[in-house]
């Protein structure tokens, strides 16, 4: 099946360390919440202020590497004989970015996460497509953080160690006016490839539609 | 916009209570847990949890139990099948094993320490059309489930192959305990006394098809919610379960009142319990029987929504209401607690998962219509 996405809106951040462009403090003046989010929530949180169409809904958001500095703290803890944080535990499982999204917006609706290696993102959109069949405007988005201590211990090919990108799409009966494929960008991680070439090509499109093989 | 009706062909499952699915449903309705404390995981402390009794490795488990399901099916292979994997902590205990040893990372293989290490393994067994890997924490494989129903229910599969895992590792074990959320006794979802949950493993395969075969069970019809309330702590009046299970009714085109039994989260911590057994009293006034079958399985995290799903084919198929164990005193006495396995006419069944960032998802099963 083929589903044509139109994309109303898109954004995305690249840190070849850490994103320094982030506005956590005035996104979320709440001083408790913000203290306990982790750098793929702050992302989150940036990416939803940054695109448009999207006034609350279903989030379908995807992640290959999920939350790589609470689950080092643990591990480091428990080499360590030393108690685990309770706000690490809580904030070490894959869906912690988009829940702190849904808690900050009061977004009481169907936030779903995947996590499928380099296909990450490839299957952020076809969920996304999936879903949108049901007439919807859907927020997708992927985020990846890798700026812990010793990464490169295991990172031999990622250059921007945090990303993210978020689309803002509905179904469109309209013929596709890109295609889908990867980033020509190098140094980026698969996992947000295909989402991030269609939030750059969008930029350059009038009325950008990307069409989506299930 | 819907096209396909989804049928529960095929099942497989291990847990620590039976390394079958039948053994489970029998080990449910005598009481049997599988649940044992262990003093080895935390300091000074005992824990109870639900280890698989038979010791293996992940590759071995995962291949034979989709082996079983691939056999029962008749399929040739799974060639034309979608993978559907739901996990909340995939190759963790992987990882950990290499990094507790070595202390530093090197040796540790990207591809077998994320969620999507489950997938990646069984790529190598079996040639499947597709994948894609669910990571929602306690309700991965509800939603693994869900997105089987919805792309058979929307025409793009007539297969799929739905893969709840999760392996005990020290994070999880730790973390719930730096929570202060493990029992260690067999846990007592809903009793006044309960005093936590048990962390558990299995495995937990089911085979969704668009075509009906003669054991087939029906699945109507899937709920999902966010509580948006907190990351850890449901709202107190259930409402984010509650919204689910109200979608789930809307997506099978059912009333409350047609749900004859509910197969609880219910883990077996005060703050779980007390939520959701609020949501089941203001939804369901017609009191369906409820149980959670936590106190023989654990709680298996990601395998979680897929393991009971079985447990709820299996009450249809055999027209058995699976008990509650260890419920002495419930708190909430508005719900209708099944206490011994009783044979009843069953014709809907609800399935709730719930977990870790309010993320809710109820599933329905029924007769075939």
């Amino acid at each position: 099946m083929k589903i044509n996405l139109e994309i109303l809106s898109s954004a995305y951040l690249l840190g070849e360390k850490s994103i320094d462009t982030l506005r956590t403090k005035e996104l979320v003046p709440q001083m408790m919440i913000r203290r306990r989010l982790t750098r793929a929530s702050k992302i989150a949180v940036e990416l939803l202020a940054r695109v448009e169409h999207f006034q609350g809904g279903r989030v379908m958001f995807g992640s290959s590497f999920g939350e790589l500095e609470t689950t080092a703290n643990i591990l480091h803890a428990i080499k360590d004989a030393q108690p685990i944080s309770p706000t690490d535990f809580q904030n070490s499982v894959y869906n912690t970015a988009v829940s702190y999204l849904s808690i900050l917006n009061n977004n009481q609706n169907e936030i779903l996460t995947l996590s499928s290696g380099d296909k990450t993102s490839l299957n952020v959109l076809k969920m996304g497509a999936l879903k949108a069949l049901d007439g919807d405007v859907i927020l997708l988005m992927c985020v990846e953080s890798l700026d812990i201590s010793n990464i490169a211990e295991v990172n031999k090919c990622i250059d921007f160690l945090e990303s993210g990108v978020a689309l803002v799409v509905r179904v469109s009966d309209k013929k596709a006016t890109m295609s889908l494929q990867k980033s020509e960008l190098l140094g980026i991680p698969n996992s947000i490839s295909q989402m991030l070439h269609v939030a750059q090509k969008a930029e350059e499109l009038q009325n950008p539609i990307v069409e989506i093989e299930l | 916009m819907l096209k396909s009706r989804v049928f529960v062909n095929c099942f497989a499952s291990v847990c620590c209570a039976s390394e079958d699915s039948e053994g489970l449903f029998e080990a449910i309705c005598s009481h049997q847990s599988g649940i044992r404390a262990y003093d080895c995981y935390v300091e000074d402390k005992f824990v109870a949890l639900g280890k698989i009794q038979k010791s293996f490795n992940i590759e071995d488990i995962l291949y034979s139990t989709c082996r079983d399901v691939l056999k029962q099916s008749g399929l040739e292979n799974f060639e034309d099948t979608l993978l559907v994997v739901g996990s909340s902590v995939g190759g963790m205990q992987n990882s950990e094993e290499i990094f507790l040893k070595e202390h530093h990372y090197k040796n540790i293989n990207p591809e077998l320490h994320n969620i999507n290490a489950i997938a990646y393994i069984l790529k190598e067994k079996f040639v499947f059309k597709d994948d894609i890997s669910f990571s929602t924490a306690c309700t991965s494989s509800a939603n693994a489930l869900g997105y089987g129903y919805e792309v058979i229910s929307k025409g793009v599969y007539k297969n799929v192959l739905v893969v709840g895992f999760d392996t005990l590792s020290q994070t999880t074990i730790h973390g719930f305990s730096s929570l202060g959320v493990l029992s260690s006794s067999t846990c007592k979802p809903f009793d006044k006394q309960r005093d936590g949950m048990n962390v558990a493993e299995g495995i937990a395969v089911v085979l969704l098809q668009s075509r009906q075969k003669e054991q087939s069970i029906e699945f109507f019809g899937v709920g999902y919610s966010s509580d948006a309330y907190h990351m850890t702590h449901p709202s107190p009046d259930g409402q984010g379960a509650k919204m689910a299970m109200r979608r789930a009714l809307q997506s099978a085109n059912i009333n409350a009142d047609d749900i004859d039994y509910i197969n609880a989260h219910g883990t077996g911590t005060p703050a779980n319990d007390s939520s959701e057994s609020c949501a089941i009293d203001s939804l369901f006034p017609h009191k369906p029987f409820v149980s959670s079958t936590k106190s023989i399985t654990g709680h298996t995290l990601g395998a979680a929504g897929a393991l009971e799903a079985i447990v709820c084919v299996l009450a249809l198929q055999k027209q058995i209401i699976p008990p509650n164990t260890n419920l002495e005193a419930p708190e909430n006495e508005m719900l209708n607690y099944v206490y011994e396995a009783k044979k009843k006419e069953l014709r809907y069944v609800l399935s709730n998962s719930l977990a870790f960032g309010g993320n809710n998802t109820a599933l329905i099963f029924g007769l075939p219509r």
